[in-house]
């Protein structure tokens, strides 16, 4: 299976490096979305389906909390999984994005494989039923 | 100026560069061949404290930078990559170091990103980074607490 995927984060460039670590690493996409905010991620949503969202914490106009929050109050984002790729490590804010329905965090810098091994498990997947990327785009 | 940050900050230099930026750096002081040219601050808050870590750079060790960052050629970046790589740098420095302090409950700020003058007001203390035997950058920490 292929997934569509959402990364939010105020960093071009780390959305491009997560972008292609995906693409690298085997991670089957199918469309990966691109927003700069939590704000700008609820309207790529007003017109798209993801499976899956990456989302960094600390960023302007709404946060990663402001995200989670947004999210958990609508019917048909609530279970769409949503992993972190933050710089915090303040663990009570770490926790207080899994008590709003954050599934995993991963803290940067970090090694390519973490990602995708972490995303493969939210997934339900295991390494050996991952295949090459289709070419995909992504859309900002 | 205390200098007890700077261990810390060498590691957390060093693991990030050679982890996401494929370059390895020390830090020695060198003669600067280049100025630093481009600047990014960010703080940690907590309370009434702050502290507020600035980074100064070269352009070309920003650029390489990130173009290792980003997977490509060094004329394929543009000015635009280079502001956001050298901010997101900053954030990664300033998350890397929280997690090495021994008191958490910091609140970690955005990064803020500007280009100085030639002869920009540079401090001269602070930690340089120096690749492939050139200084390229400078790190100064430093603290606030109010009522001080």
């Amino acid at each position: 299976m292929a997934y569509n995927i959402l990364l939010v984060d105020d960093s071009a460039s780390l959305r491009k490096v997560v972008r292609k670590v995906l693409h690298l690493s085997g991670f089957k996409m199918n469309q990966c979305f691109e927003a700069g905010n939590g704000q700008e991620a609820l309207d790529v949503l007003k017109d798209n389906w993801v499976d899956l969202i990456l989302s960094d914490i600390h960023m302007p106009v709404m946060d990663g909390f402001g995200l989670l929050k947004a999210l958990r109050a609508d019917e048909m984002w609530q279970d769409v999984p949503v992993v972190l790729v933050t710089t915090e490590s303040n663990p009570e804010r770490l926790q207080e994005a899994l008590d709003l329905g954050a599934k995993g965090y991963i803290r940067k810098p970090f090694k390519p494989e973490e990602i995708r091994a972490l995303l493969l498990r939210l997934l339900g997947e295991s390494d050996d039923d991952s295949m090459a990327a289709e070419d995909e785009e992504c859309d900002f | 100026m205390t200098t007890q940050w700077q261990p810390k900050m060498k590691s957390v230099i060093s693991e990030l560069l050679e982890t996401m930026f494929f370059m390895s750096v020390d830090f020695e002081p060198q003669v600067p061949v280049e100025t630093y040219r481009l600047a990014s601050s960010i703080i940690l808050a907590r309370d009434l404290q702050k502290i507020q870590i600035d980074l100064f750079l070269t352009e070309p060790f920003a650029r390489e930078a990130a173009s290792n960052f980003l997977g490509v050629g060094g004329d394929e970046v543009s000015s635009h990559d280079i502001e956001d790589v050298v901010k997101e740098i900053a954030n990664m420095v300033a998350g890397s170091y929280m997690t090495r302090m021994e008191d958490g409950n910091w609140n970690l700020g955005i990064p803020s990103m500007r280009y100085l003058d030639s002869g920009g007001d540079v401090p001269d203390e602070g930690l340089p980074i120096s690749y492939l035997g050139e200084q390229v950058g400078l790190v100064i920490l430093s603290e606030d607490s109010e009522g001080k």
